[in-house]
């Protein structure tokens, strides 16, 4: 026999935690009912197939109501409707806005547009996340963005007042948000091996040191790169030009950590690292390079070196080394110089690093 | 005689858009009170606008005050086309006219719904805040922030038409915090009107005018039949009406009637020091006199001194002890009242069987007497209205389900009265007394029954309305009882000071019981901070209770169950027994009653929900004929509603149900009847026999009836196991064993006695016939709750005792409809009804140990083949009881090792020493059961419990927003005032029901949104709760080929500002 109405309604919003993310993770109600049932909630509870669908149900049809609430949450405590006590409410945010890492990755560097919505049924099937769940991480990003792009101050702080997230939330959609805001390319063929986390790192990396974050000047935010600093690393060229000197010193240093044959490489192939690092160094001031980024640092360092495999430790002593030597190289002296050396190759190290997968 | 009313538009927000093709709307604000419309200036392009306007004023009459609802909407400024509605804001002005209560509570529950204006502003006649802008046709629409003020001045006309000042409450207790002066009786209305929906306008007019035309006028009606009680309350000499319960008949055709009944009472507020810490239904169950004495002397002075000191609160009539003060005209002319009301003679004239046809099947069982009333056809009003008119006032009835300990002496049983009524349209002017005329003849009959049970009131009267078509069946039904005549007494409203000495002595009963939960109070304030004022009483009443208390309190617990009348008076036959407590008094069999379990009442084991289902198929047929095919179905209806009734109470293995509710509902093709009720174990009764199968004629198959009978004997043996219904002899071993032989064997006596006495053919032999019958007996046996879950309809769990009602937990609406396929109806509805609780036990399964308490069901039958039903209920958490006041208890058990006893007794002290000296000072022959005495553990700030493996739930500390509860209290928390009373009926409609998630989707919004209006209101009252919540009317049409359904919801509740108690 079929029920005509059949609804629960309580005083106090009722949020159950499991078939929320159900919700959330845009299974249909039968779907949800099905995985219930499979979790084994019938065999716990004791209660029938149907009553668990009922109960579905009734949830389902108070968060569609809600999530027109959802998309503006401070809105949600306001709002007079739905009596959510503080915790649940926080839940409700919380898991509404949390994304998958592969179907940001597939969103990153694409424009927000509705164009793009429509082609999430591939990122769909290939992240085999449910079509309704990446609409919704696509809107919650869309949302976001538009919300804190043309806002002043800490992106992150401005998600966390407008959407009440927490605070690692907010972070990496901070990072999104970030990595849109100066339209890094992300979506090379090239990069397609780096995840999600990978750019959430670099982009962390990189808003914490190269925008104006730093000086404490209340009109610039973290979402735009300190010009000046750009500007000021075209200096950097000078370590072209004293090459010799730096491969000794760092050649020197790296002695006694590798083996033989990395030595040779090393000894052989300096000069075409050097022009890399800081060749990128010199020409991010253009917004073209700037943008690639990504791709600069994968086609001519990382992919160099993969190719003459080198391992994650070669790395990272080399790096350091070779960060260290050209500090103590005399045409470093200079104060402001030496500073811009530390700012940029501190997050070029953090990014290969990262970015260095093995 | 004129009130003036001030109103301020602030803001809105969350407006929709209206104009679609800029995305925004130009909002402003219409404001109407009675014939006056002020607007607002337009607010351009802002989905938030400010307006800010000056304030409003109206100087209107305070009866308008009263009837005409403050009504606010929201326009869409268009320059082109008309403007378009956005939604309604319906103010009730009534809880604004109320006396202003001095020094409101600072308010510490602000939530961030409200804005900090609004909480500053709170308290007497403000009302300011965000409310709902609710559209009949898109229900909420955002929102809009107003602030109105009443200024009233008293009127002393004694011609006046208004009531304002006089409180309603919806709860049917006396209200925490007051105390009853005077119980003045039983005050009604009615009034009758064309319903807009059936005029011929609503052919042209668009759906939302003829849905707010609706809405309108139920709200000036709703207002008008409260003026009017309030009017009759001020007549008897009171100032407020408790139990106050209104509906709404929607007639169709021929209109709508708006009815209320309630009781009229003098209500004074407790002074501060002397509000009991506990509510009022936690006095403990003492006896009287000798305690009265004692109170009489100590607060005597401080008697004096709350009425001196409460009188200045209060205003004009309305005044506290207004009987000595109050210059209020309307005294004089309650003096005839008085005589009328006071003709207890009337108890003695034996009921007039003419106008009633009795029930005769149910005579087995005293305690129901069903007389069913039947008319056929429209009846003619009685040439001697008058003299009717004057008998109103003579219906001894009160509308409260829970009464102060000592109040009831005796109870007799349910009366209840039904009458089928053909409704025809008549002119609109003889129509309320048609109306009146046809409840005047229920109430006389539930009255006349009520004396035939030689009982002196009827208490916990309701009544009831179902239509169909054109065919209105009337219900009324009580509790016969015999109370105090202390109470009858000064129940009348003595005028001056001539009756000095009753009055005293009521105020002193009253005192005594509120003293002892002083008592508790005081305690606990003194260890927390010693050298409270009031501390020396403390002592002394905690060592005279237990002293003085006790023979009469032995009495009391069994008394109330003895039957009033003897066995000879009845025209019926009764099955009387001796009392098991006291051996003396004759006691029922069972007892059925519709009010909360007494306080005091011997009660073994735990209370349990029980509920009948009866269909009964009828013909479908229109006019006088269904009237008379209803009315002919309905005795064989009652009849098997009652016996299954009874078989459940058997299997369930209890004797008596409390908070029986009987509803009926008529169809087209079906007639409906569900009981509910909270099975109890009254000690004094006798333990019910288990129902016995037997087979009939034509039924030969022995194993299959012996498996039958011992399916039943096994449940019943379950179910007395699970709700701890010891049997005695079992009770008495426990009871350190001091057990008394000759007890035993008469107990054991009396257990075939029984069987003889009703082992006929009636309720307690089931005979199967065939396998339809078989069925019929699976039907008796319910599934029980999931372990954690107590459900019961009353207040409280009776009964139990380990486990204690700290918090409120969640309250909710359930609707649920369905097809019902022809045939085996009662079987399905069984399914169903049990899969309703099913799922509510689902829905909150992570919330136990947990009581679903009041829970209340609404039947209908809104197409010939479909049911619809609701369900409302009240989760309340459960905690372990004081872990302190159980050490106490311990110490003071010295006697008694038996864990049963310790549990039984663990309510206080006090109570225990009561009982360990009546078992040792009663004469032995009185059996030693030990019985535990029903009522609740004062919630109070000791006891909080330390946390422990078991899950349990502690009281609150505070509670978010606004808590809503079916019951009148509020666990864990203090009532610290009434702010009035609420009743919406609001109307949703739809015409596009598939896009919104289904006829369930419109129902689910709807009634979220109903909660959110009324919450809203409730903040803007200044309260953060609402007790005694109901929902009287869920009536939903649906019409799937026009996509388009209608839905309309009656709800209300007393608003009220609670404090917790702060833990440490």
């Amino acid at each position: 026999m079929f029920a005509e109405v059949d609804v629960f309604i309580s005083n106090y919003t009722l949020v159950d935690p499991e078939v929320y993310q159900l919700w959330v993770d845009g299974c249909s109600s039968s779907e949800a009912v099905t995985a219930l049932n499979q979790r084994g909630v019938i065999q716990q509870s004791g209660a029938t197939l149907e009553l668990v669908a009922s109960d579905v149900l009734d949830h389902y049809r108070t968060y569609s109501l809600l999530e027109r609430l959802l998309h503006n949450p401070p809105k949600l405590a306001e709002q007079l409707a739905f009596q959510i006590e503080p915790q649940t409410r926080r839940l409700l945010i919380e898991k509404y806005y949390e994304f998958d890492d592969a179907v940001i990755r597939e969103l990153l560097g694409k424009k927000l547009s509705s164009r793009h919505r429509k082609d999430l049924d591939e990122v769909s099937e290939k992240t085999c996340v449910l079509l309704k769940s990446c609409r919704r991480q696509f809107d919650n990003v869309k949302r976001v963005f538009k919300v804190v792009e043309d806002m002043q101050g800490s992106v992150v702080q401005n998600i966390k007042t407008n959407f009440l997230l927490p605070e690692e939330l907010a972070r990496r959609y901070g990072a999104v948000v970030f990595i849109a805001c100066i339209k890094f390319e992300t979506g090379k063929k090239k990069l397609q091996y780096l995840t999600f986390p990978d750019f959430y790192h670099c982009a962390q990396s990189i808003m914490a040191s190269w925008t104006y974050v730093d000086k404490g000047v209340p009109e610039y935010d973290d979402k735009e790169l300190d010009r000046e600093f750009l500007l000021d690393l075209r200096e950097l060229r000078i370590l072209l030009e004293k090459e010799k000197e730096h491969k000794h010193l760092v050649c020197q240093k790296l002695k006694p950590q590798l083996l033989e044959r990395s030595y040779q490489e090393l000894d052989a192939n300096f000069r075409s690292y050097t022009r890399a690092l800081v060749g990128l160094a010199c020409n991010l001031h253009r917004s073209r390079e700037l943008r690639s980024l990504f791709l600069e640092l994968v086609e001519r360092c990382l992919e160099p070196w993969r190719q003459v495999s080198w391992s994650h430790t070669d790395l990272r002593n080399f790096l350091a080394c070779y960060f260290q030597c050209a500090l103590e190289m005399d045409v470093l002296r200079e104060a402001d110089l030496k500073s811009s050396w530390e700012r940029y190759l501190t997050v070029v190290t953090s990014c290969l690093l990262r970015m260095y997968h093995t | 005689m004129p009130g003036k009313v001030k109103v301020k538009i602030l803001a809105g927000r969350n407006l929709p858009v209206m104009d679609r093709s800029s995305d925004t709307t130009d909002a402003y604000v219409e404001v109407k009170l009675g014939n006056t419309t002020y607007k607002t200036d337009v607010c351009r392009k802002s989905l938030n606008p400010q307006w800010n306007s000056e304030w409003y004023r109206y100087e209107v009459d305070d009866s308008e005050l009263q009837d005409e609802p403050l009504q606010i909407r929201l326009m869409d400024h268009d320059t082109y086309s008309a403007n378009d509605a956005i939604g309604k804001v319906y103010l009730d002005l009534n809880p604004l006219l109320l006396p202003v209560s001095p020094a409101p509570v600072k308010s510490s529950w602000n939530s961030e719904n409200t804005t900090t204006s609004s909480t500053s502003l709170t308290g007497g006649s403000v009302m300011s805040g965000w409310i709902p802008v609710f559209d009949t046709m898109h229900g909420i629409r955002g929102e809009v922030n107003i602030i109105v003020k009443v200024e009233l001045f008293s009127d002393f006309n004694k011609f006046r038409q208004s009531s304002c000042g006089v409180q309603f409450f919806c709860s049917p207790v006396i209200p925490q915090g007051y105390l009853a002066q005077v119980v003045h009786g039983f005050v009604e209305e009615l009034v009758v009107n064309d319903d807009p929906e059936y005029q011929w306008i609503d052919k042209i007019r668009t759906p939302r005018a003829s849905n707010e035309a609706r809405q309108t006028l139920f709200f000036k009606l709703s207002g008008e039949v409260q003026r009017k009680i309030g009017l009759k309350a001020l007549d008897l000499g009171g100032n407020a009406v408790i139990g106050y319960n209104q509906c709404f008949d929607l007639e169709g055709e021929s209109g709508i009637v708006v009815r209320g009944i309630g009781t009229a009472v003098t209500l004074t507020k407790l002074q501060e020091i002397s509000a009991p810490a506990t509510l009022p239904l936690d006095m403990t169950a003492m006896d009287d006199r000798q305690q009265q004495q004692q109170h009489q002397q100590q607060y005597s002075g401080g008697e004096e001194d709350r009425q001196t000191a409460g009188s200045p609160q209060q205003v004009g009539p309305v005044s506290a002890a207004g009987s000595k003060i109050s210059p209020s005209p309307a005294k004089l002319s309650t003096l005839p009242a008085i005589h009328r009301r006071s003709s207890d003679s009337d108890l003695s004239i034996t009921p007039k069987g003419s106008c009633r046809k009795r029930n005769s099947l149910t005579g087995s069982d005293r305690s129901s007497t069903m007389g069913v009333h039947f008319r056929q056809g429209p009846t003619m009003a009685r040439p001697s209205l008058n003299q009717e008119s004057l008998d109103m006032m003579e219906y001894p009835f009160l509308t409260m389900s829970k009464y102060p300990p000592g109040f009831i002496l005796h109870l007799g049983g349910t009366v209840s009265s039904r009458s089928v009524k053909l409704l025809e349209r008549v002119t609109n002017l003889e129509e309320p007394e048609t109306r009146d005329a046809w409840w005047t003849e229920i109430r006389m009959e539930v009255r006349s029954h009520a004396r035939a049970l030689g009982c002196n009131v009827v208490l916990g009267y309701s009544e009831n309305t179902s239509i169909c078509d054109d065919v209105c069946v009337l219900s009324a039904s009580g509790t016969a009882a015999v109370i105090s005549l202390q109470f009858n007494t000064v129940s009348e409203p003595d005028t001056g000071g001539q009756h000095l000495v009753s009055r005293v002595y009521l105020h002193n009963k009253e005192l005594m019981t509120t003293s002892l939960d002083r008592t508790d109070f005081e305690r606990e304030k003194s260890t927390a901070q010693k050298g409270d004022v009031t501390l020396p009483f403390v002592p002394g009443a905690k060592v005279r209770h237990p002293s003085d208390g006790y023979e009469l309190e032995s009495v009391s617990t069994c008394s109330i169950c003895h039957l009033p009348y003897s066995e000879g008076s009845v025209p019926f036959r009764v099955t009387m027994l001796k009392c098991a407590v006291c051996r003396c008094g004759k006691v029922p069999d069972f007892l059925f009653t519709t009010i909360e379990l007494p306080e005091g009442v011997a009660t073994t084991g735990k209370g349990c929900f029980l509920q009948a289902y009866v269909c009964r198929p009828k013909r479908d047929c229109r006019g006088e004929l269904n009237a008379k095919e209803i009315s002919d179905g309905l005795p064989f209806l009652e009849y098997e509603l009652h016996c299954l009734l009874i078989n459940k109470l058997k299997v369930k293995g209890m004797n008596s149900i409390f908070g029986l509710k009987v509803q009926l509902s008529i169809g087209e093709k079906m007639l409906v009847g569900l009981a509910t009720g909270t099975a109890v174990f009254l000690t004094p009764l006798p333990m019910p026999p288990i129902p016995k199968v037997s087979a009939g004629n034509s039924w030969a198959d022995d194993k299959k009836l012996a498996e039958i009978q011992k399916l039943l004997q096994d449940t019943v043996k379950k179910n007395r196991d699970i709700y701890q219904l010891k049997p005695l002899i079992e009770l008495e071993f426990q009871s350190n064993g001091r057990v008394s032989a000759s007890d035993t064997e008469e107990s054991d006596d009396e257990l075939p006695d029984l069987d003889l006495a009703t082992g006929n053919k009636d309720t307690c032999v089931l005979e199967v016939d065939d396998a339809e019958d078989v069925d019929v007996i699976s039907l008796l046996i319910d599934p029980r709750p999931p372990e954690g879950f107590y459900v019961v309809n009353t207040e409280t769990v009776p009964g139990l005792d380990e486990q204690e009602i700290v918090r409120n937990l969640q309250m909710f609406t359930q609707v649920w409809r369905a097809k019902i396929p022809a045939g085996q109806l009662t079987s399905v509805f069984n399914k169903h009804f049990n899969r309703l609780l099913q799922s509510v036990f689902f829905k909150l399964r992570c919330m136990i140990p947990c009581a679903l308490c009041d829970l209340q069901f609404g039947i209908e039958l809104p197409e010939p083949d479909e049911l619809q039903i609701f369900v409302l209920g009240m989760a309340l958490g459960l905690g372990e009881p004081g872990k302190l006041s159980n050490k106490f208890k311990r110490k003071v058990i010295v006697p008694s090792t038996s864990k049963e006893a310790i549990r039984k007794t663990d309510d206080s002290e006090l109570i225990f020493n009561l009982e360990e000296d009546h078992v040792v000072a009663e004469n032995p022959a009185i059996a030693p059961i030990q019985v535990q005495l029903g009522h609740p553990r004062p919630r109070s700030p000791q006891r909080i419990k330390t946390p422990q493996s078991k899950p349990h739930h502690t009281p609150p500390r505070e509670r978010y927003g606004v808590d809503m509860t079916p019951l009148s209290y509020i666990p864990g928390g203090k009532i610290e005032r009434y702010l009035g009373n609420l009743n919406f009926f609001f109307i949703r409609e739809s015409t596009c029901i598939r896009e919104g998630g289904g006829l369930s989707g419109f129902v689910h919004s709807f009634v979220t949104e109903v909660l959110a209006i009324v919450r809203a209101h409730v903040t803007a009252l200044g309260g953060n709760a609402m007790v005694a919540y109901f929902m009287s009317e869920c009536v939903l049409y649906h019409n799937p080929h026009k996509n388009q359904g209608q839905c309309l919801i009656n709800v209300g509740g007393d608003v009220v500002f609670v404090s917790y108690y702060s833990g440490d």
